[in-house]
């Protein structure tokens, strides 16, 4: 099983799930770069500009580990990067379960995404400004941590250990990503999770990716918000086993 | 002097796990024009705008849940008269009673933000005309073309380099041989003058291997005239075209069953004589390598992706869009560790007596339209070939400087 | 082990084939001679006489251009094989190139290019014949 995390931490968001599927599963976590442990002197501006820049993170992970079969899980934004990966190779996966998936964020004249783009732009101003103490003042972006060491420290302290800069522009790459007319490529089982009353990605997004993914199936959960498998993790847990056994 | 939270110049409020409400300190509720009981029971939402609401689902309530505390975070609440007000917050994880509670501390920073947006529009517009610099930029958009161009012209090289590897490999090899064996069948033509038999045996094999040579030699110029003729682009109809391939491969091979499906929504553009011999290629292969006593099973699927444009340059990305062709067939297959010689001219897997001539013919069409192919197999499942072109044929040709068109 | 009579040719040509072994079995008819079309085919069968404790071959004949594995890369496997390193390996190909021929003489195996008379054929299959004596 192959764990991919959102936004706002590292695979650490999972540790209240892994362990659930620890005996029956050989469990991967990762951190995407610029996120946990990973290193930050790896990232490409240019190549995490969108989504598929992340999503050949997972591939090289799945070259790497020679991975076939596996059961990849996502969450939000990492359930699109799944997908992407998975059109384009999907000798990797088996199954798909996303948590909170939504293909594109911004309404559309007829389509309900959630937002208008200048909600996502008011949402990067206040990234902005809570970065302000790690901007490097009047400089072009993205000068890396190289030059000051003494940040790397720090940042555990303020987000997580995710680098700010990094995290605005995962940010600003997902909410502005449009993957709708991927949808249909996939054509490997998946398992959408749809939280009550989540406005990240609301009723109506996943049940147009129900319709939009061939051989999806989606379920409502009682728990609200984002981040089920962190606020609810006992139902995640247990829908995430209920579908790969089978008897969903 | 006990002083409480009502008298503190600040914001103090205060949520249980889920979001609801337990506190609101009375600066705050007066500055977001509610009373303190109209509050009390509803969740965070309703003194959060969007921004803030998107921030704390996905960057603020992970990290609490992770971390249990949070410091100096900036957003923005909504008033009851839906004005504006930017906080700066301190958040930490209680227990209070059994009961967890998340407890925030902040102040307004009216002024400050106003300090600070003018420090963001200082630092934006500082990095805006670092960019804008007119010579900068125009070095950037020369040196934007030029890696272009050198990526172009490596991928050009190193094509160039393998197809010479390969007409070394014909000329010395398979192009010698034949004309060896011919020699030494006219030799021991000449040594059994009177052995009718074998004379006939032998003459045989001299026609077959004179045979072999032209074939071999007229397999050639296909490949020179794919080589060549420059490619004329125009929107090609993959369903027809399939029908009329089907017709063909029917009159071909007699009896057999062939079934090809076709997946796709998404119109295909390229020369119509090249993209026809390479599906008639792809697709004869496909019959040809069936397993026996089963029909011939031929899934062919077309789809957009997303690239990276830049293939021989490490660390270089621009994602742009791609038509990816997937040819499945349910044939024999072959080991796929040797699927990079599948391409490679004249080279043969299978001990039938085919010239290997038809992968590399589609691969140098292929490339014609800039694209890329290969191919990957399970013995005894069957064989994929995967083709991707670049969508941006007709748009910019300049990225495609290798492409002739006619006008 | 050289005095099992059994000939391992390597090589992915029919005519070849024919005409190398008619000569030879003209010569030394007691000869077997076992094909292979590929290095692949050639290790396999190896390593199923090696598996079975038989003997092996008293000569592999080995053709260069071959579709998988090709004569070198064959070549290189068998000679850094302990088990196999000892076999004798004389390469008869078409290939005239002076550089296959010094690669595989300073391995220490013969190199014979593939004739366009009988009467060189006959001359080469006697070569042969003779490290099965």
């Amino acid at each position: 099983m192959l764990f991919a995390h959102g936004f706002g931490c590292d695979q650490n968001m999972w540790r209240y799930i892994t362990p659930a599927f620890e005996k029956d599963y050989k469990i991967i976590l990762f951190d995407y770069v610029g996120a946990g442990q990973s290193d930050v002197s790896a990232y490409n501006p240019e190549r995490y500009s969108s989504l598929e820049g992340y999503a050949r993170d997972i591939l090289e992970i799945c070259q790497d580990l020679q991975l076939s079969d596996a059961i990849f899980v996502g969450h939000s934004v990492s359930a699109m990067i799944g997908l992407l990966a998975a059109i384009e190779n999907p000798g990797y996966f088996q199954r798909l379960v996303m948590i909170g998936p939504s293909p594109c964020y911004i309404n559309d004249s007829d389509y309900k995404g959630g937002f208008e783009r200048t909600d996502i732009e008011s949402l990067l101003e206040t990234m902005d400004q809570n970065y302000i103490g790690w901007a490097n003042f009047l400089a072009p972006n993205i000068m890396g941590h190289k030059d000051r060491p003494e940040l790397g420290a720090e940042l555990t302290e303020s987000f997580c250990s995710t680098d700010p800069v990094i995290a605005r522009q995962f940010a600003e790459a997902t909410f502005f990503s449009d993957n709708r007319r991927d949808l249909q490529n996939l054509h490997i089982p998946t398992l959408i999770l749809q939280c009550s009353e989540d406005i990240i990605a609301p009723l109506s997004v996943g049940e147009y990716l129900s319709q939009q993914l061939p051989q999806s199936k989606l379920k409502v959960m009682k728990a609200t918000g984002h981040c089920p498998h962190m606020s609810e993790p006992e139902e995640t847990i247990s829908f995430i086993k209920e579908y790969l056994s089978g008897s969903m | 002097m006990d002083i409480d939270l009502n008298m503190v110049p600040g914001y103090c409020f205060a949520c249980q796990e889920g979001g609801t409400i337990v506190h609101v300190n009375q600066q705050l509720s007066n500055d977001l024009g509610y009373a303190q009981t109209e509050l009390a029971g509803n969740t965070l939402d309703i003194f959060f705008p969007v921004s803030t609401k998107i921030f704390y689902q996905t960057h603020l309530f992970p990290l609490l849940k992770m971390q249990g505390y949070a410091s100096e975070i900036f957003l923005h609440l909504v008033s009851k008269e839906k004005s504006l007000l930017p906080v700066l917050l301190n958040v930490k994880r209680q227990q209070n009673n059994g009961e967890v509670v998340y407890v925030f501390i902040g102040i307004l920073v009216q002024n400050r933000k106003k300090f600070e947006d003018e420090l963001i529009a200082a630092k934006k517009s500082a990095e805006n005309a670092l960019k804008e610099n007119t010579l900068l930029s125009q070095v950037k958009q020369e040196l934007a073309q030029n890696l272009e161009q050198l990526d172009q012209q490596l991928k050009l090289v190193k094509k160039q380099n393998e197809e010479l590897r390969q007409f070394n490999r014909i000329v010395t090899h398979d192009l010698t041989e034949p004309l060896r064996k011919l020699t030494m069948l006219s030799n021991m033509l000449l040594e059994s003058m009177s052995d009718k038999v074998v004379q006939q045996k032998i003459i045989d094999r001299l026609l077959f291997t004179s045979g072999r040579m032209r074939s071999l030699v007229s397999g050639l110029q296909q490949y020179i005239w794919i080589t060549e003729t420059p490619v004329h682009l125009v929107s090609i109809d993959l369903k027809k075209l399939l029908l009329v391939l089907k017709q063909e491969l029917r009159e071909c091979f007699h009896g057999v069953e062939i079934v090809i499906e076709l997946q796709t929504t998404q119109v295909l553009e390229g020369d119509w004589e090249q993209i026809r011999l390479l599906f008639y290629n792809l697709l004869e292969n496909s019959v040809f390598f069936r397993k026996p006593e089963h029909k011939a099973e031929i899934i062919i699927s077309v789809y957009n992706v997303r690239l990276n444009h830049f293939t021989s340059l490490a660390g270089k990305y621009k994602f742009v869009d791609f038509i990816r062709i997937d040819v499945r067939d349910n044939g024999v297959g072959f080991d796929p560790q040797f699927r990079e010689q599948a391409f490679e001219l004249f080279k043969k897997f299978h001990k039938e007596e085919r010239q290997g001539i038809g992968l590399s013919i589609c691969k140098k069409i292929v490339e014609n339209h800039s694209g890329t192919i290969s191919v990957n197999s399970k013995p005894g499942i069957g064989t994929t070939v995967t083709i991707l072109l670049p969508n941006a044929l007709l748009k910019d040709p300049a990225i495609h400087y290798n492409l002739q068109k006619h006008e | 082990m050289n005095d099992n009579m059994t000939i391992l040719y390597v090589d992915d040509d029919p005519d070849d084939r024919e005409m190398l072994s008619t000569v030879i079995h003209s010569i030394e008819p007691a000869i077997n001679i076992v094909y292979a079309e590929n290095g692949v085919e050639a290790l396999e069968y190896l390593n199923t006489v090696v598996n079975m404790n038989n003997r092996l071959p008293c000569l592999v004949i080995m053709d260069i251009n071959m579709p998988y594995l090709d004569g070198k890369e064959t070549f290189a496997r068998i000679k850094n094989d302990p088990v196999l390193e000892h076999v004798s390996v004389v390469i008869y190909t078409s290939s005239e190139n002076p550089n296959d021929k010094a690669f595989f003489n300073s391995l220490g195996a013969e190199f014979y290019t593939k004739p366009d008379n009988t009467l060189s054929l006959s001359r080469i299959a006697n070569k042969m014949i003779g490290f099965c004596n």
